[in-house]
This record gives structure tokens, C-alpha cells and sequence, in this order.
């Protein structure tokens, strides 16, 4: 089976790290390289790019994710625009709604994203782009970028099936949550007549190759808080499709979201993505084993191919929580990407 | 006296690493980029790779705002740039305004608590913005804090809190002395002495004492736009600073503000820093010998001379709307610099 691959970086270390570790990503044969957007945790996510870009030959790089409250939409553009010109053409763009994860800030509404999409497609396209009742042309940018969008909802997922480039859906590599989001990218496309195969979907989830499972299960649990908390919160919504995902969790997992909501329970915005905190030791083995991809090369490929069967063609890993990432980087590169060439 | 240089207006991005090297070897103190997100190269990849091409120049922004930026990006990109450049960055800020930017300028009150935010965030702190506590996981260098004023009230505040003032790009000195008079004003008010702060004037300086003239008129009157307009902006706000200001220039520079309102009236900011735009077709050889710095090597000292009595410290020329940017560089740092190296 033939998957291409994406490792987000840029949690924790310093701009200079980012020089060796986006060679390394490249080298270890991953297709696009994505960094942190959120400005109290991590170092600016322009600055991470334009040194991945200027470090490496191939690999796609974009944002993973940003949103269109800390940054206006046309900083965005002409941020993103500059990193393609300085990479020939390598740079996309990575969107969320934004969110409460370290940033003081509420998720913006749907309706504000669509505007950010089309605006941003509008302006680095070199046309007149229209934002909030102001229109803004470039003097310099236009190549068209691409848009990805990140995130959970079904409605987000639909928006991107109506008009986004790509979708990295949630940090959650369980089959039956990529199956129900990816049900939901179909709906948007087949609502604007596009055919959902143009789509680029990415699911998400931490790869960590691993002989013994304790010091393994450590460094992903950190990041496993994420899609534990997120999952529980997600269906506290009460909407037709958030109804569908919670049967179809409780039926094929029974107990699952229980121990998702002792993560939650736990959780305070200063744990996030750390490890040994009391959120991330509520974490379960049931829960790594579903969300993420911890274990040897074989068990790992055998969860990409279930993975890869559902039209899944790109998985996405990061490096937030693990504690050599440049060795991880390599080890992925070395015995999970081979299994996946063709 | 120290120089500065401004560029990005209308850079490739790979233009900037050779024309940052060259400004540290002419030696130029201080490197700005232009944040114009409409008009130019995105001011933190820029920024970005100026510090991996150079070892000492001090680099900043000419100037952000806290309109299009988040102040907890500013403060978090700009000190990604200074743990990559050892410490050798600062903050450029002004309020904002029309140029290019679909805004308008923030309000005196919001622009103090910014300028507080990024002091105590970037020196490690709980910072708070708009009733968010903000916290930087990793940041713990305060930046130095430049503001860009150019009316009676901002040059108050950036003489009660900037650690420099970038005054707006017109080096006149009737317009500059009364500009000092100001910012000591505000420093008095705190109890600080005036002579603490770096006081940089701004006008282009385009040696002339050979090529041809007209060519660099006509190159130099496309910036001179912006001091020309500036000047009228001031004059029309009522306030006894400002009656004082067109008193003294119309004493010491009969005709000259006349001049500058046909320059006004005649902007559009679609021309915003072309030569050849219509209202820099109006630049008058007054607005010229007053506000830049163009003509012989002897008549640029003078001008620089002139300031310096005043009280300013630094000069900080621009290379927007110059053909030969790297040459008038190099024509700088040989004919003008050495005067003032003692």
C-alpha cells in the first residue's frame, strides 16, 4: 500500500533545532512538514518555516494548525505567500477555528473560516480579496496557495469538503472517528458537487516506534491528552452527527469516552502537551492503542493499513511530546516508512 | 552618530540575506524591515533570515503594529528572532495607520498597555492583554522597545516608555527639534532622562555627486511623499503643540507647508512609495532639501550635523524607492558615515 507522510514539529524547540530536525524529516522520506502555531508555547511559526524552508529541497511545509484570530487573514496570506517564494512554490496553508489550547481565545465561528478560506485563496491568487467589508489586493503575491483545514466538528469537516484543498482531520487515528469525519468531507463535497476524491485528507495521531512500551507510553500519553479530552468534549454537543459518532464510539468501544472524560477531568490548559502530568497519566493503554500508533514497526503498519483501507492516503505524526525527536524522526523513516512505498 | 538602515519594500526574498550582509559590512547599526503585509515580503521571514546572515547589526521592524498583529505574536516572533541572532533584535511599533493597511490607527491608551504587554511577557512574566493573563512557556529576554511617534501626544508616551523613538520619516529639523522638545516632555514626566533614549530621525540619503541628479530626484521624491503628507496630517489636529509646530515652520520655512498640501492632496494610496506616482510628481526641491537627504556628500553632513545638535542619535535611511540599493549602500557608508565615526 502505497501512504505519504507528514511529521508536525515545533512544540518546543528553539528556532535553531529547527535547521536539523526539518533536514531530518526530509531525509527520512516524509512528503510535508507542519509547525506549531501558538505563540505562548512554541517559537513563531513564520520564523520555524522559513528555516525549514531554507534547510530543505522537497518536502511541502505549512501550518499546523493556525487560526484566523491570532493572525489577520491577510498575514496569513502574505506570510505563507513569502515562504513559497523562498522555497519554490513548497509552502501551503494550515487552518483551524482556533481553540482554547494556550491561546486566550475562543474558537472562531464557521461562518468567519469560510470567510478566511475564500479570502485567502482570493488574495494569494493576486485578485481583489474582500475581508470584512475591506478589499485587499498584494502588490507582489500571485500564486495561489493551498488551503488545509484542521480540526474536529462536522461542520468544519463539511466546510472543508465544500472548499478546502485539504483536510488534516482530528489528532485521533481510530478508525471509526476518521471513518465518521471523512463521511463528513463527503457530505460538504457532494453538497457543491465536488468529487471528494480531490480532497487531501490526513489523519492524525503520534507514531512511536517501540520495542518496550513504558518509557513509549510516557511521551505519548503527553500528546495523547489531546484527542482523549478533545473526543470527550466533542460529544457533550448535541447535533444529529455528534449523536451518530458517540453510538458508534460506544458501540464498537464500550467504556472508551469514561476514561476520556478522567483525561479531561484532569486536564488544565498549563498541562498541555507535557508529559507526567496528572492529565496525561489518566491517560489508558486502551486509549493509546486506538488513538495512536505506539509499538514496533509491524504492529504500527498493520494500524496504516486498516488506516490506509478506509482511502486514507497521507498520515500525519509529530514530535511534540517525544523527547528525541530527531531519533524518532530517523526510526520512522527507517522501518514504517519502507512498508508504505508503493 | 549612528545610522540605521529600512528595507523589504519591494525585496525578493531572496534578495534579503545579500542586502543584510552588505548593510552590516557598510556599517549600518541597525537593520529595519518594512511591515506592510499589501506591499511587502512578510516582515518575520525577513527579519529571519537577516539574522542568519549576519553577526552583529542590530534587527528590528520598520515598524509593526498592534492592529494586524496579535501583541502576543509580536512579542513571540520577535523573540524567536533574537534567540536566533544572540540577542540582537528589537521591537520597532508604531500605532499603525493608512499606509497600505486596511486600519486605522489604535487609540494612544490601547498602544500603552502594548507596549507594557510585550515588556513583561517578553521578560517572562504573566503579561495582561484585554483581560487575558498571557504566559510565555519559554521566553524570558526582554527586548528593547522602539515606537514610532510622530504627533505631540505618542511622542509624550514614547518619551515616558520607549527605550528608543523612531521619529516618522521626515528629517526636518524645525519639525525634528520641536519633535525632541516632546519626547523630553514625556521623559520628565516619568523622571527619566531624555538623554536615555535613542532618538533616530528618518529621511532617505541619496548621495549624488555623480550619476545623475534628476534620476535621483525623481527616486528620492517617491518616499518624500510620506514625510510631505505626514507634516499635513499633524498640522490639521488643534492642540497648542501643534499651533507651535506651524508657527515655527512658517517662520523658518516660508511656502514650505503649502507645498506639502498639494503633495497631500494629491496621494492615493494605491501609489503608496512608487516613484513617479502623481503626488510625488509635486515633491518641490524645498520639501527635498528639507525633510531627506539628497544632494552632495558635504550638504548630507551638514543636515546630519544639524540634527545632532538637536539632540538625535541615530539616522535612519530607507532604500524603498532607490534603484541601486546595494550602491547607495556602499556610496553611504563611505561618504557620510566616516564624517560622523568619532
Amino acid at each position: 500500500m502505497k501512504m505519504e507522510f507528514t511529521v508536525g514539529m515545533g512544540r518546543d524547540e528553539s528556532a535553531l533545532d529547527i535547521a536539523e530536525l526539518s533536514r531530518t524529516a526530509e531525509d527520512a522520506g516524509f512528503t510535508n512538514l507542519t509547525f506549531v502555531d501558538q505563540p505562548n508555547m512554541s517559537r513563531d511559526v513564520f520564523v520555524c518555516m522559513t528555516i525549514a524552508a531554507l534547510n530543505t529541497r522537497r518536502i511541502r511545509i505549512g501550518q499546523g494548525v493556525t487560526d484566523p484570530y491570532t493572525y489577520h487573514p491577510s498575514v496569513t496570506a502574505n506570510a505563507t505567500a513569502t515562504v513559497a517564494e523562498l522555497s519554490g512554490g513548497r509552502a501551503f496553508v494550515g487552518l483551524g477555528a482556533g481553540g482554547p489550547w494556550g491561546k486566550a481565545m475562543k474558537a472562531r465561528s464557521l461562518q468567519e473560516v469560510r470567510e478566511c478560506i475564500e479570502f485567502i485563496k482570493a488574495y494569494t491568487s493576486g485578485k481583489d480579496a474582500q475581508f470584512r467589508g475591506a478589499t485587499m489586493h498584494s502588490e507582489w503575491v500571485g500564486k495561489p496557495l493551498k488551503v488545509y483545514l484542521g480540526g474536529y466538528g462536522p461542520k468544519l469537516c463539511q466546510l472543508a469538503g465544500e472548499l478546502a484543498d485539504g483536510m488534516m482531520l482530528a489528532s485521533n487515528a481510530d478508525p471509526v472517528h476518521i471513518k465518521w469525519q471523512m463521511e463528513q468531507i463527503e457530505k460538504g463535497a457532494l453538497k457543491v458537487g465536488r468529487d471528494p476524491s480531490e480532497i487531501d485528507i490526513w489523519a492524525r495521531g503520534m507514531i512511536y516506534v517501540a520495542e518496550s512500551k513504558e518509557q513509549a507510553k510516557r511521551e505519548v500519553s503527553g500528546y495523547a491528552v489531546n484527542s482523549s479530552s478533545a473526543l470527550y468534549r466533542h460529544t457533550l454537543r448535541q447535533s444529529p452527527e455528534i449523536i451518530d459518532l458517540t453510538e458508534r464510539i460506544n458501540k464498537a468501544h464500550p467504556g472508551l469516552l469514561e476514561e476520556c472524560k478522567k483525561v479531561h477531568d484532569a486536564w488544565t490548559p498549563d498541562q498541555h502537551e507535557r508529559r507526567g502530568t496528572p492529565a496525561s497519566e489518566a491517560v489508558t493503554d486502551r486509549i493509546i492503542d486506538l488513538q495512536h500508533l505506539m509499538g514496533t514497526p509491524e504492529d504500527i503498519a498493520e494500524k496504516l493499513e486498516t488506516i490506509g483501507g478506509l482511502g486514507i492516503k497521507t498520515f500525519a505524526t509529530v514530535t511534540y511530546t517525544v523527547i528525541d525527536k530527531k531519533g524518532m524522526v530517523k526510526e520512522i523513516g527507517d522501518k514504517v516508512l519502507p512498508f508504505f512505498r508503493n | 552618530m549612528r545610522f540605521a538602515v529600512g528595507m523589504g519594500r519591494n525585496l525578493r526574498i531572496d534578495e534579503v540575506a545579500e542586502h543584510s550582509r552588505l548593510a552590516e559590512k557598510t556599517g549600518f547599526d541597525y537593520l529595519t524591515f518594512v511591515d506592510i503585509p499589501l506591499l511587502n515580503r512578510d516582515v518575520y521571514v525577513m527579519m529571519g533570515i537577516a539574522a542568519l546572515n549576519t553577526k552583529h547589526i542590530l534587527i528590528g521592524h520598520g515598524v509593526t503594529d498592534p492592529y494586524t498583529w496579535h501583541p502576543s505574536v509580536i512579542a513571540n516572533a520577535t523573540a524567536t528572532i533574537n534567540e536566533m541572532s544572540g540577542g540582537r533584535t528589537f521591537v520597532g511599533i508604531g500605532v499603525g495607520g493608512l499606509w497600505g493597511k486596511v486600519m486605522n490607527p489604535q487609540p494612544l491608551n490601547d498602544f500603552r498597555q502594548v507596549v507594557n504587554f510585550i515588556r513583561e511577557y517578553s521578560s517572562g512574566n504573566p503579561a495582561e492583554w484585554k483581560g487575558a493573563t498571557m504566559h510565555s512557556e519559554w521566553i524570558k529576554n526582554q527586548m528593547k522597545i522602539y515606537m514610532a511617534c510622530g504627533g505631540p501626544k505618542s511622542l509624550q508616551l514614547g518619551g515616558e516608555i520607549a527605550d528608543g523613538v523612531i521619529l516618522t520619516s521626515n528629517a526636518d529639523p524645525v519639525t525634528m527639534k520641536w519633535r525632541i522638545e516632546q519626547i523630553e516632555k514625556g521623559a520628565e514626566k516619568a523622571g527619566r532622562d531624555p538623554n536615555d533614549i535613542d532618538v533616530w530621525a528618518r529621511g532617505m540619503i541619496y548621495v549624488t555627486d555623480q550619476g545623475d541628479y534628476q534620476q535621483a530626484r525623481r527616486q528620492v521624491s517617491g518616499y518624500a511623499v510620506n514625510g510631505a503628507i505626514e507634516v499635513i496630517r499633524l498640522l490639521n489636529r488643534k492642540s497648542p503643540e501643534v499651533e507651535e509646530l506651524r508657527r515655527r515652520m512658517e517662520k523658518a520655512e516660508p511656502g514650505l507647508i503649502d507645498q506639502c498640501q498639494k503633495v497631500y492632496n494629491a496621494f492615493d494610496p494605491k501609489w503608496l512609495e512608487h516613484v513617479d506616482a502623481p503626488a510625488a510628481n509635486l515633491i518641490t526641491d524645498d520639501i527635498l532639501a528639507a525633510q531627506q537627504f539628497l544632494g552632495k556628500p558635504d550638504v548630507i553632513c551638514e543636515h546630519i550635523d544639524k540634527l545632532k545638535q538637536i539632540g538625535i542619535k541615530t539616522i535612519g535611511t530607507v532604500t524603498y524607492t532607490i534603484a541601486d540599493k546595494k550602491g547607495m549602500m556602499e556610496e553611504i557608508s563611505k561618504k557620510i558615515m566616516p564624517y560622523f565615526r568619532n
